[in-house]
């Protein structure tokens, strides 16, 4: 069998082990060193995977990851989303929809520094939602807008995914993280500003203007003023040099547990809860993360990336179709896959590609981030979908329909990105 | 966690699947359930070491975070960061990683995909499991004992660390021993679905 | 290649297939009737792999191994064939040389510096201030190889084709000018190899031991104020832009092995080993030494002009303070190896007097 043959065969394998609900991780692991022993040989496979599976975890620039993760899970302990909402609702009260408004800017604001979408749907999901149907509001312009200002935590810095890309392509990571942040902006206004036009267009959606919330303003930027500080810290000393990643990641990390024991936001129970949690997630993720390097030297091996580069040059398709073609694959698998596995497994194929036809690397790792994420929310799996309609109630065929327009207004911001790629790679630029 | 507060997760299909049933999407047949039905008393023991080991894995986490701050505070304010750091924070990594994986397998947290497996039968759902936890062990097992010859080739080379020649072997070996610990998960939760398979309910 | 291991080897192996491979061999041998390895019998058919963990791009992948595989394949009438996998496809840089050992690979080429307490005596070929290049660094290693036994003995479960050296590396940095010891106080600096790092230390630096690709990130973000590096690798990592100063030192010279499996070895014919030996050992060495050593000219004098490096020539009452300032390393190195067993200090000796460097 040619080897390219073989990894064919490696990866429809891989797929079938998947769809039969083994582990992704386990399924990429097994293929990757039968098919490795199969095309080099069973002593070469075995030696790789003990080494492998140590100097796979044993990477300095993957030991931001668990950083960020606990950033996360002691922000998201310490139910800091109902006081994000509660504050920028104070700030956004007089716009017309204001509610559905402030539910996105929140749900944007709590994901980016937690970078959980889940988290951030739920918190939204039971705070917000009863918030807007007290006033009227649609059932699914509600849940939809409780559903997907979240998606933007793993576009937005910090964001685990965005370090797994740069590790998956050798792409410089502080840059890889700071080209997230203007194409994250750009598309929470998008929606922001979609949730405003549905509600202008069609005012039956949100019928009546809320009260003027009790709280000052001064009480606003009191419950929320740390978020905004602990970004600007880790990602601010990211961006100007003074941290590494793994550094910006221990600093935000440390400073989120410093302001939630400090304000007696998070208890010990909850502290020990954090931690826990975030052990769990680590070793998931780097679970995978060492299958998908195991996977990557398999698929070196079957010399498959430089087949597909060879393929696609030889069919001269237009470059920006191949990279279409590239996002409408990412779109099927996300809308059946998790979005990590999805990264994995995709991108040491993809990128060399993306790469030969002379388009930007980090570019490129936004617009995939920005491609997983409308993942999250397309039927049949869109897991957020399925939380906001659990806790809130409405079904979910009215979160998919009030969704629908905030789909569009993500695939525009994609085109936009795809259009004006320096959305994405202007803020990594200054950083050179 | 407050009850009915989904847990908050980057990214974990776990936890979103934790949080997807809390809000009553279809999860299926789910491990906790077999563990009520069928647990035994090495399924308990076992649960209680990959307990130990998990602590130990918080702990590796907590310390590399103060750590890390220090070298940080040392470095800005006192030009003096901290000997080894990269090193050192490599090694924590591989240690927290491998600590913490035996629990994701006994709570059933791994990242997988459940488009089939919940549109089928229990019984269905169940082969599925046995299916799943045979190529998990066989992976794993493998996996273990290459990572032990890895580190026997650690030790026997005298492999160390480049600035404080920290010896590499005995982190090595922490990851056999939460590899080990991840392995006799999944016979466990393959065991007990296999029981139930055979039992019929 | 005494051993007759090869033919007993083929012999098992061969069985069946023995009269196809000897036929493939005759028309190889036919079609190649100017060559003086076709009258020869080389035995059968070999495929050898070859892993190493620079990347593809690499000047010496490029100028060195790959025409040098197809020499092999002349020398050897066809019957040895060589599969470069570069990139860390076979094992990543750590692991290359376990991966011979194991058998699991058949060659491999890597830099002994990248596993910290694997190769202790080797370390002399990394001593600071002592090489003033490629070539000499290479002619010393070879000397040393060839009369201390302890020295072959660390390399004992492969069959080494080659040792040499790499060119100079210099101290690279980012701001600060490094024109006396005082001026390394408190900088953080990387260092590519362990006894690098006492010597940093030892002169008041912070060392950080970093993959060379990860350098460019580090001293952009500060993380570093600057690195010691073969000069020729400031041009391969593109570095120029990120680096202001240049000290030269002779601060660090990195060295190579070129290692090939005892088993993959002894599958060889004894004359596919005499043509190996004969394609390998110093002369190939000295050919790579040459090549990072033209590397090292040509960055020195275009590639940092271009990016504004600005080289600063040591006082040579500075280099002797700093000389002495890293004294203490070499002689806990020699204590090391003496309580090891190893004649530490008459290496170091003979390195001296080789060099003149003391
Ligand atoms: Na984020
Ligand atoms: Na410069």
């Amino acid at each position: 069998m040619a080897n390219e043959l073989v990894g064919l065969v490696g990866f429809l394998v891989m797929l079938a082990l998947i769809a039969l609900r083994v582990p992704v991780a386990i399924a990429m692991i097994g293929v990757a060193v039968v098919g490795y022993a199969y095309i080099v040989s069973p002593d070469a496979a075995l030696a790789r995977l003990g080494a492998d599976a140590f100097r796979g975890a044993s990477l300095y620039s993957l030991s931001v990851i668990p950083f960020f993760i606990l950033m996360g899970m002691v922000l998201a302990n310490a139910n800091l989303g109902r006081d994000v909402y509660v504050a920028l609702d104070r700030f956004l009260w007089r716009v017309r929809g204001g509610l559905s408004v402030a539910t996105i800017a929140a749900s944007t604001m709590f994901a980016s520094v937690s970078g959980s979408s889940i988290a951030s749907a739920s918190t939204m999901s039971r705070v917000a939602v009863p918030e807007m149907q007290r006033y009227g509001y649609d059932d699914g312009l509600s849940a939809a807008s409780a559903a997907v200002g979240g998606t933007l935590g793993s576009l937005i810095p910090p964001s685990a995914l965005l370090v797994l890309y740069g590790v998956l392509t050798a792409e410089p990571i502080g840059q890889v993280l700071i080209a997230g942040f203007l194409p994250g902006l750009m598309t929470a206004l998008i929606l922001m500003v979609t949730a405003w036009l549905l509600v202008r267009r069609r005012p039956s959606l949100a019928p009546t203007q809320p009260e003027r919330p009790e709280i000052t303003v001064a009480g606003a930027v009191r419950l929320v003023w740390a978020v905004p500080a602990i970004f600007a810290i880790s990602m601010g000393g990211l961006y100007f040099g003074v941290f590494t990643p793994t550094e910006s990641g221990a600093a935000g990390a440390f400073l989120a547990l410093l302001y939630a024991l400090a304000t007696r936001r998070l208890t010990l129970r909850r502290f020990y809860a954090a931690v826990n949690d975030s052990i769990k997630v680590s070793a998931q993720i780097f679970l995978l993360m060492i299958a998908g390097q195991m996977f990557g030297f398999f698929l070196a091996v079957t010399r498959i990336p430089m087949w597909l580069g060879r393929t696609i040059s030889d069919i001269d398709l237009t470059p920006w179709l191949v990279v279409v073609m590239i996002f409408a694959i990412y779109f099927v698998l996300g809308a059946v896959m998790d979005e990590i596995a999805i990264l994995v497994i995709m991108t040491p194929m993809m990128y060399p590609v993306v790469i030969d036809l002379g388009y930007d690397g980090i570019w490129f790792g936004v617009l995939t981030m920005m491609m997983l994420l409308t993942g999250l929310l397309t039927p049949p799996i869109g897991l957020i979908t399925f939380v906001v309609s659990g806790l809130t109630g409405i079904p979910l065929s009215k979160v998919f329909r009030g969704l629908t327009p905030f789909w569009l207004a993500l695939c525009l911001a994609i085109l936009l990105v795809i259009a004006f790629p320096a959305i994405a790679t202007y803020l990594p630029s200054l950083m050179q | 966690m407050t009850p009915g507060m989904p847990e908050p997760s980057p990214n974990g299909d776990a936890d979103a699947a934790d949080a997807a049933a809390a809000a009553g999407a279809p999860a299926g047949l789910t491990l906790q359930d077999l563990q009520r039905q069928h647990g035994d008393r090495f399924g308990q023991g076992l649960a209680r070491v990959t307990m130990v080991l998990h602590v130990g894995a918080g702990v590796t986490l907590v310390a590399l975070l103060a750590w890390t701050v220090t070298d940080i505070v040392g470095r800005s304010f006192f030009g003096n960061p901290l000997r080894g750091t990269v090193e050192l924070t490599e090694l924590a990594v591989v240690v927290l990683v491998y600590l913490g994986l035996a629990r994701v397998e006994s709570q059933d947290a791994h990242i997988s995909v459940d488009l089939l497996y919940v549109r089928l039968g229990r019984r269905a759902q169940l082969g599925l499991r046995a299916f799943a936890g045979v190529v998990g062990f066989l992976v794993v097992a493998v996996m273990t004992w290459r990572l032990y010859v890895y580190a026997g080739q650690l030790d026997a080379g005298g492999y160390t660390t480049g600035i404080r020649r920290v010896p590499l072997y005995p982190v090595a070996l922490l990851g056999v021993a939460g590899a080990a610990a991840f392995g006799l998960s999944i016979l466990t939760n393959l065991v007990l679905v296999v029981r139930s398979l055979v039992r019929g309910r | 290649g005494s051993e007759p291991a090869g033919d007993l080897t083929a012999d098992e192996d061969g069985g069946v297939t023995a009269t196809d491979d000897d036929a493939t061999a005759t028309e190889d041998d036919a079609a190649a009737t100017d060559d003086d390895a076709a009258a020869e019998d080389f035995g059968d058919d070999v495929t050898l792999t070859f892993g190493h963990p620079f990347p593809p791009t690499d000047p010496m992948q490029v100028n060195v191994w790959e025409p040098w595989v197809e020499e092999v394949r002349e020398a050897t009438g066809g019957t040895v064939d060589i599969e470069i996998h570069a990139g860390g496809a076979l094992a990543p840089g750590p692991q290359v040389y376990e991966n011979v050992v194991a058998g699991a690979q058949d060659l491999g080429w890597t830099m002994p510096g990248y596993t910290p307490g694997r190769f202790p005596i080797t370390q002399i070929i990394e001593a600071p201030f002592v090489f003033d290049g490629a070539i000499e660094g290479t002619e010393v290693a070879t000397e040393l190889w060839n009369e201390f036994d302890a020295f072959q003995e660390e390399f004992s479960d492969t069959k080494v084709l080659s040792l040499w050296a790499m060119d100079t590396g210099d101290l690279f940095t980012r701001d600060t000018p490094v024109e006396q010891l005082e001026d390394l106080e408190g900088l953080t600096i990387r260092s590519p190899a362990p006894l690098q790092s006492q010597a940093l230390e030892a002169m008041g630096a912070n060392a950080v031991s970093m993959p060379g690709p990860d350098i460019y990130d580090a001293v952009e973000r500060g993380v570093i104020d600057g690195y010691k590096l073969a000069n020729s690798a400031t041009r391969v990592f593109d570095l120029g832009g990120t680096t202001a100063y240049r000290t030269i030192c002779n601060c660090y010279t990195g060295a190579f092995v070129l290692a090939m499996s005892q088993q993959a070895w002894d599958r060889l014919s004894p004359a596919q080993q005499d043509a190996l030996e004969s394609l390998t050992g110093p002369d190939l060495a000295m050919r790579l030494a040459e090549g990072h050593q033209g590397a090292a000219d040509d960055t020195e004098a275009t590639y940092w002009p271009e990016n504004d490096v600005e080289s600063i020539e040591l006082d040579p009452e500075e280099f002797d303070r700093m000389r002495d300032a890293v004294q203490p390393v070499f002689d806990q190195w020699i204590q090391e190896m003496e309580s090891a067993g190893v004649p530490g200090q008459e290496m170091a000796d003979r390195l001296f007097e080789l060099t003149g460097a003391n």
